[in-house]
């Protein structure tokens, strides 16, 4: 990227993503996921886990299950009453290998989920084989959770999370525009955020339209950060 | 139609409508204004299908009736027919040409029918108050530069209006922003105005209001639904869509927590800044403002044609600081305050700056600044 000898910097207005049922895009790769919060509360097994790579919708899907199901976010840290909460009402713990939690506590939300027939939904970017467990009886109890994978996007998807991303920021781009993105980005939806994000910001930094030239500027200089990494 | 009037009335109340039609028109008739005689008087009525402007004058009516006739024309006929003149309106039999005679002059303009007129249904409108348009001209006058022009962001192409609850008074608010830079201005909000949507009113509409709230002694009605807006001026009535689209959360970029206040003397600052970016190219702006203990040294570097510097004596009592701002958009926000001094808050180089006009309580400006 040629970097222009000074930048204006924008206003962080920030933005509201869409997070309706309605709002959700449907394709292959999540099927299976969304099959699993339409069928609340007629699940394979009380704890469901969603899999998935960053901005593949497992958060967007879990705020619909928590509003479906009238579910309480919770952290099982140790000498929280996450284990509580879970023997009374359907519970979501989000970004599970990300967020730490207590492995005792853990296991207590599990059993009283199992026992209270209440219901538990964990997100995660990891497998929960790669968690960080110690605790035998936790391990086992995660082996028997059902674990539902969001696959890795196709042009179908990217092309459609390009949109929503721009819409979201209230920005409505031509299709040609998302198609030459498409064309060309890392196969991956954190990088459709990156890349979304990037536009959008160089696009209101320099008060200009969101054009085949700038996203090709952002192209180039992601591309560039990747190899310099 | 068969009308004689005033011709300064004519001209006054063409002045006011025939701006909003553009000059350019694929739609033949949108290049028209609306005549409509009736009883005593001649109504006018432009559109561009966004906004129309009815104005009613008075006038002699021997046989009324109603045609559309080029406005801008009309507009540059009636302009150039001399001060103090009357004159004569007149449609021919078949209704395709209207006559414009005054004293030795006499023009044939060709017409539209009347009944090929858009009309911009208001709709019913969910709020209505009175404001004074002292009142209403303050908040454009202070928020109207901030406007973007940028179209792929329609939202922000217009000032977001709203009520909203400050120091325990309901207050009625206007704000704009370009996304470098954002403008806020209040008064007392009007009785009627509770609980009104925020509405977001497209910079023609404000541009056109602006010009018709001369006269400090008027009141205007306003009238909001989600969809419309009207606005009542004395015999003017001005209907316009409103920005179908949501305005950014603009209460999370006004900083709360700038520590650093910097009082500068407006008209001096803004001179300094003029003059020092003399020398800056139209791509880059900026213009870096170095602070330390009750001094400001404004620097504009060009490396095309060279560099500027003007030293200030300012109220700073803070640590050293060195920030980048756009000239133009300092000198935007100069320009808007009423007092002799400003107060600039400031946190660091990459953080919204406020400033705050101390004449004027009721109105903020927040500017983003520039990597320099």
């Amino acid at each position: 990227m040629t970097k222009r000898p000074f930048e204006q910097i924008p206003l962080a207005f920030g933005h509201d993503p869409a997070t309706g049922r309605e709002d959700l895009l449907v394709s292959d790769r999540l099927s299976a996921a969304i099959a699993i919060v339409d069928h609340w509360p007629d699940w394979p097994s009380p704890v469901v886990i969603i899999a998935g790579p960053v901005g593949s919708g497992k958060s967007h899907l879990a705020s619909i299950w928590k509003e479906r199901a009238g579910a309480e976010v919770i952290h099982p840290l140790a000498g929280s009453d996450a284990a509580l909460i879970a023997a009374e009402k359907p519970v979501l713990f989000e970004d599970a290998d990300r967020s730490s939690f207590d492995d005792t506590t853990l296991f207590h939300v599990i059993n009283n989920v199992r026992q209270h027939g209440t219901g538990l939904l964990m997100t995660t970017r990891l497998w929960p084989m790669s968690w960080p467990v110690t605790l035998p009886d936790l391990r086992s109890r995660l082996k028997a959770a059902t674990v539902v994978e969001i696959g890795e996007p196709d042009d179908e998807l990217l092309t459609q999370v390009l949109i929503k991303l721009f819409a979201d920021r209230q920005l409505f781009v031509d299709e040609r525009l998302v198609g030459y993105i498409v064309q060309r980005m890392e196969r991956s939806l954190e990088a459709a955020q990156t890349i979304v994000e990037r536009i959008d910001h160089l696009a209101l930094s320099r008060g200009t339209k969101l054009s085949r030239t700038l996203a090709s500027e952002v192209l180039e200089e992601l591309g560039n950060q990747r190899r310099s990494d | 139609m068969r009308i004689t009037l005033e011709r300064s009335n004519l001209l006054k109340s063409l002045n006011h409508v025939h701006r909003v039609v553009e000059r350019r028109n694929t739609i033949p008739i949108l290049s028209n204004v609306l005549l409509r005689s009736d009883g005593a008087s001649l109504e006018m009525k432009a559109t561009d299908l966004d906004l129309e402007i009815t104005e009613a004058t008075p006038a002699q009516v021997e046989q009324s009736g109603a045609t559309t006739v080029p406005a801008h024309l009309l507009y540059d006929i009636v302009r150039k027919l001399p001060d103090g003149s009357e004159v004569l309106l007149a449609t021919n039999a078949e209704g395709t040409a209207m006559t414009v005679a005054s004293g030795r002059s006499k023009f044939s303009l060709q017409c539209l029918p009347q009944s090929d007129f858009p009309d911009l249904t208001a709709g019913s409108f969910s709020h209505s108050f009175r404001l004074k348009a002292t009142d209403l001209k303050m908040l454009i006058d202070r928020t109207q530069f901030a406007i973007s022009t940028e179209e792929t962001r329609y939202y922000l192409n217009g000032i977001f209006m709203h009520t909203v609850e400050s120091k325990g008074e309901l207050k009625l608010r206007a704000v704009a922003t370009d996304g470098h830079r954002l403008a806020r201005a209040d008064v007392e909000a009007p009785s009627g105005s509770e609980g009104m949507p925020g509405i977001i009113i497209p910079r023609k509409t404000v541009s056109e209001l602006q010009k018709l709230l001369d006269n400090p002694d008027l009141v205007v009605t306003v009238e909001v639904s989600d969809a419309k807006i009207r606005l009542t001026i004395g015999s003017i009535v001005m209907t316009s869509k409103l920005i179908d689209g949501t305005f950014p959360d603009y209460q999370r970029v006004i900083p709360a927590n700038n520590d650093k206040e910097l009082r500068v003397d407006c008209q001096s600052f803004a001179q300094a800044v003029d003059r020092v970016s003399t020398i800056s190219s139209e791509r880059g702006r900026a213009v870096k403002l170095a602070l330390s203990e009750g001094q400001m040294t404004l620097t504009v570097n060009n490396p095309d044609s060279g560099s500027a510097t003007e030293e200030l004596p300012v109220g700073y009592e803070h640590d050293p600081l060195e920030i980048g701002f756009n000239a133009k958009y300092l000198l935007d926000i100069t320009s808007q305050l009423t007092g002799t001094d400003a107060i600039f808050m400031l946190a660091d180089p990459g953080s919204p700056t406020l400033v705050r006009d101390l004449a004027a309580e009721d109105a903020l400006y927040v500017l983003m600044p520039m990597r320099v």
